[in-house]
């Protein structure tokens, strides 16, 4: 006990020490006239632009007025110094079909975001340069909103005269500045800690009545708080652009819940989860929120499979659409035999095996006639006739099917391991093979 | 209930369940038979293309056999089950007929 307080007296007088030598540092930081930045590169980072059209759709989207204040631009400005890089997000939801362009960034020498924004886009920026942890310009048909703040708190400046023309657009641009400018304010050897966006991964799934189930899934450092939007749309048969919004759900908080809804029939869908929040992990250079990313996927159901996926592996604010588990993934990836004896003897083991596959994707059947040179079509009866006229009646039938087969499975399964297991019976259920 | 047992078909530890299944029975069968296919295909070749047409029986089956279960309502489920259930009552009895035929063996030998 003695060599503990010992030590707990140690503890506290050097965490004081190191305690008040932080706080008159970050007095100092925070009390100094920030030097002006002279230059400023914008470099691509995901090879989905260039600095130059960037530049140029700087200069040729100068309309509208939305003026971003900057007065409190200190700290973040500091806090970007510590981490040597600032990022800026743009995101354009694709919801919204033929959106225009870009963002119309205005860099002054005076360490200050003007901004004045094109019309009718959406665009979110995380920006660490400054105090502007988001910028958020929501633009829609009519009238627009120009968001601008500090984390929850936030200006609005309207504008009520503008409609727009808007177009899906993506990106994720750094923006980079010299390491030995006059305003650095730390070590030149310190290891820069960038600014990073962090990918949640979602797992969802469709039955086959049409419920569309999403959920968050993993991959996050810590819970997800706040709130997650999903916005499903109906996509045409092109995937390039959207015939209509199924739903917008949200789930509060977005790491507990999952949300549920119902799809309208066969099509193409496109599900996209934005959250309404950063994430503040460790470790913390100063205010270093990071952004969560946005997620988009897409699928097509067909009306009557059960399908499932999930987002692993996906980049965040690409669209994920090769992750599609068909109902009957539990049998794919087992090879047989080609050859020989073995083919013959699994042959039915194999025909078994793509029974599912065969039943959920059915194929029209085409047979000629013979003497008329004509072919009958025969479509697939489940879909074509019986759920679109006898939907109730069918699904009474296959549920009664699906329990009577379940049922006589399981006993099946009991007798054969109950057999197997006792003792005084050596006779178990010889298959014909 | 159907989507329910789609779920527990699709979960993980069932594919991976199914599939060691499967592995070890297509294996059993590979190494018992695998004597015999040699035999017949170094001798008598001409029946060993005989035998490829009867797994391309199954394979012309098999065209149809999605647009028959349509016809008549039958969910895929219902067949997935039958076809897990088959494949767990073949893979015991081999196994089991593997196993004794193991120890017969060692019995003669040793």
């Amino acid at each position: 006990m003695k060599w503990g307080g010992l030590y707990g007296l140690l503890f506290a007088v050097l965490s004081t020490v190191l305690l008040v030598s932080s706080s008159a540092k970050a007095e100092s930081i925070f009390d100094d006239v920030v030097n002006v930045i002279e230059y400023v590169a914008i470099a691509d980072q995901n090879g989905t632009g260039s600095v130059e059209n960037i530049t140029d759709t700087y200069q040729e989207y100068m309309v509208g007025n939305c003026p971003i204040d900057v007065s409190f631009a200190m700290q973040q400005y500091q806090a970007a110094l510590e981490t040597g890089v600032a990022s800026v997000s743009m995101s354009v939801s694709p919801s919204e079909p033929e959106r225009p362009t870009s963002i119309v960034l205005t860099w002054s020498n005076n360490s200050e975001w003007t901004g004045e924004w094109d019309a009718d886009y959406y665009a979110q920026k995380a920006l660490v340069v400054y105090n502007v942890s988001f910028l958020n310009i929501q633009l829609f048909n009519g009238n627009y909103n120009c968001y601008y703040g500090t984390g929850m708190e936030y200006s609005i400046a309207s504008d009520d005269t503008t409609t727009s023309q808007v177009r899906p657009f993506f990106s994720t641009y750094p923006i980079e500045y010299p390491d030995d400018y006059e305003g650095q304010l730390i070590p030149s050897n310190t290891e820069p800690v960038e600014p990073d966006f962090l990918k949640p991964d979602y797992s969802w799934q469709v039955k086959t009545n049409g419920e569309l189930t999403i959920s968050y899934l993993k991959n996050l450092p810590h819970f997800l708080t706040g709130t997650s939007t999903f916005n499903i749309d109906k996509m045409n048969d092109n995937w390039d652009g959207i015939d209509s919004s199924v739903d917008v759900l949200e789930a509060t908080p977005a790491g507990w819940a999952s949300v549920t809804t119902e799809l309208p029939g066969i099509g193409y869908y496109m599900f996209r989860v934005n959250h309404n929040q950063q994430l503040d992990v460790p470790p913390w250079p100063v205010d270093n929120n990071y952004r969560i990313e946005e997620m988009l996927v897409q699928f097509y159901w067909d009306g009557t499979s059960f399908i499932q996926g999930d987002t692993v592996g996906c980049d965040g604010g690409q669209l994920c659409n090769n992750d599609r588990k068909p109902r009957d993934s539990w049998l794919s990836g087992i090879k047989f035999p080609t050859y020989g004896l073995q083919e013959v003897v699994l042959a039915p083991l194999n025909f078994w095996a793509g029974l599912p596959s065969a039943t959920a994707n059915c194929q029209a059947i085409t047979l000629n006639m013979p003497y008329l040179n004509r072919n009958i079509s025969l479509p697939c009866l489940t879909t074509t006739v019986y759920q679109p006229n006898f939907n109730s009646l069918l699904v009474i039938w296959q549920t009664i099917m699906t329990g009577l087969v379940a049922y006589w499975v399981s006993i099946r399964i009991f007798s054969t391991i109950k057999n197997v297991d006792s003792p005084n019976n050596d006779r178990i259920e010889v298959a014909q093979l | 209930m159907s989507d329910f047992l789609q779920d527990i078909l699709n979960s993980t530890f069932f594919e991976a369940l199914f599939k060691i299944i499967m592995g070890v029975l297509t294996g059993i069968v590979s190494v018992i038979l695998w004597p015999f296919s040699f035999l017949i295909n170094q001798l008598f070749p001409s029946f060993d293309n005989a035998l490829s047409q009867i797994s391309s029986l199954f394979d012309y089956i098999g065209q149809y056999i999605g647009w028959a279960t349509s016809a008549l309502g039958v969910p895929a489920i219902v067949i997935a089950m039958l076809v897990g259930y088959w494949s767990f009552v073949v893979s015991v009895t081999l196994g089991t007929w593997a196993i004794k035929l193991i120890l017969k063996w060692k019995q003669a030998i040793f």
